[in-house]
């Protein structure tokens, strides 16, 4: 609890590295950053636990749009129809 | 992407479907429309949001299937590769609609005020219960529904699709960095307009 205050306040001192956080989320998130670069990240989201939230809830937004919108509607079965014909005769 | 697999191969009765594709067999690709059809009307419906549209896809992603299947390596899942031919064939559909008329600015900030806009039809107030999954679903389609173009088509290839940002760059004719941009962008529009229902599952 008491390092969870202590931390909060480092993270309003570490303005600049929240700032980083927020310019390299995209690439950090898509594993793209140069090692140093992502353990330094990584690093600062143990001691912040605003960026962390940020973080966190921004792969959870990507994770949540792929599993909630996977393609179901069923193909209409005259489309079907139709379409076998084409295979059969335009093809 | 968070949830694709890169080991990817191609599943039994997929090699056997393309090896028949590749000698020139008709059946196969009714074997194909029996078996994959619903799914990459999906696809098409997901990304034109227009019956008729779709339809037209599928039958552009089929012709597409059967000329280029030569070209296909197995270096990636068969279902992956159509899925991506006819989200290509969507996009041209899109594009001759001209659903991409105005361009996006690159390299804007990430601050609120710039995000894309989202017209979410019933932007409740925090939920005061869990959302179901089925309710968490509508409210997840009714947000990136709601999100203008560019950005819908992007983040449904993306982070739906799991096309790579090479192949959305190519398929949407714009630079790699401004896939990545437009998905960005929409990804924390979504973030903001989805919070209600995210920030207490982290
Ligand atoms: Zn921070």
């Amino acid at each position: 609890m008491i390092q969870g205050v202590i931390n909060y306040f480092k993270c309003l001192l570490n303005l600049s590295d929240c700032k980083n956080v927020h310019k390299l989320l995209f690439d950090y998130v898509e594993g793209n950053l140069p090692v140093e670069k992502h353990t330094k990240l990584s690093a600062h989201l143990r001691d912040c636990p605003l960026c962390l939230e940020y973080v966190n809830t921004y792969k959870l937004t990507i994770q949540t749009c792929h599993d909630c919108c996977q393609p179901k509607d069923e193909m209409p079965p005259e489309l079907a129809d139709k379409l076998r014909t084409f295979i059969q005769k335009e093809l | 992407m968070l949830a694709s697999v890169a080991t990817e191969v191609v599943q039994p009765d997929d090699a056997e479907l393309v090896q028949r594709l590749k000698s020139r067999d008709k059946r196969a690709m009714e074997d194909l429309l029996q078996l994959h059809g619903s799914k990459l009307y999906g696809v098409a419906m997901q990304i034109t949001r227009n019956e008729t549209d779709a339809q037209e896809v599928v039958q552009d992603a089929l012709i597409n299937i059967w000329n280029k299947i030569e070209y296909f390596e197995g270096r990636s899942a068969f279902t992956s590769w159509m899925y991506r031919v006819t989200a290509n064939a969507a996009l041209m559909k899109l594009r001759k609609n001209k659903k991409f008329a105005h361009d996006v600015p690159l390299d804007v900030g990430s601050d609120d005020r710039d995000l894309p806009q989202i017209q979410v039809p019933d932007t409740k107030a925090a939920p005061d219960r869990d959302l179901t999954r089925a309710e968490l679903g509508d409210q997840v389609r009714a947000a990136i529904d709601g999100l203008e173009e560019p950005y819908r088509t992007t983040v449904l290839l993306a982070d739906v699709e799991e096309m790579s940002m090479d192949e959305i760059a190519a398929a949407m004719e714009v630079t790699v960095p401004a896939v990545k941009s437009r998905l960005h962008r929409a990804r924390l529009a979504l973030r903001k307009a989805l919070m209600p229902y995210l920030k207490d599952k982290v």
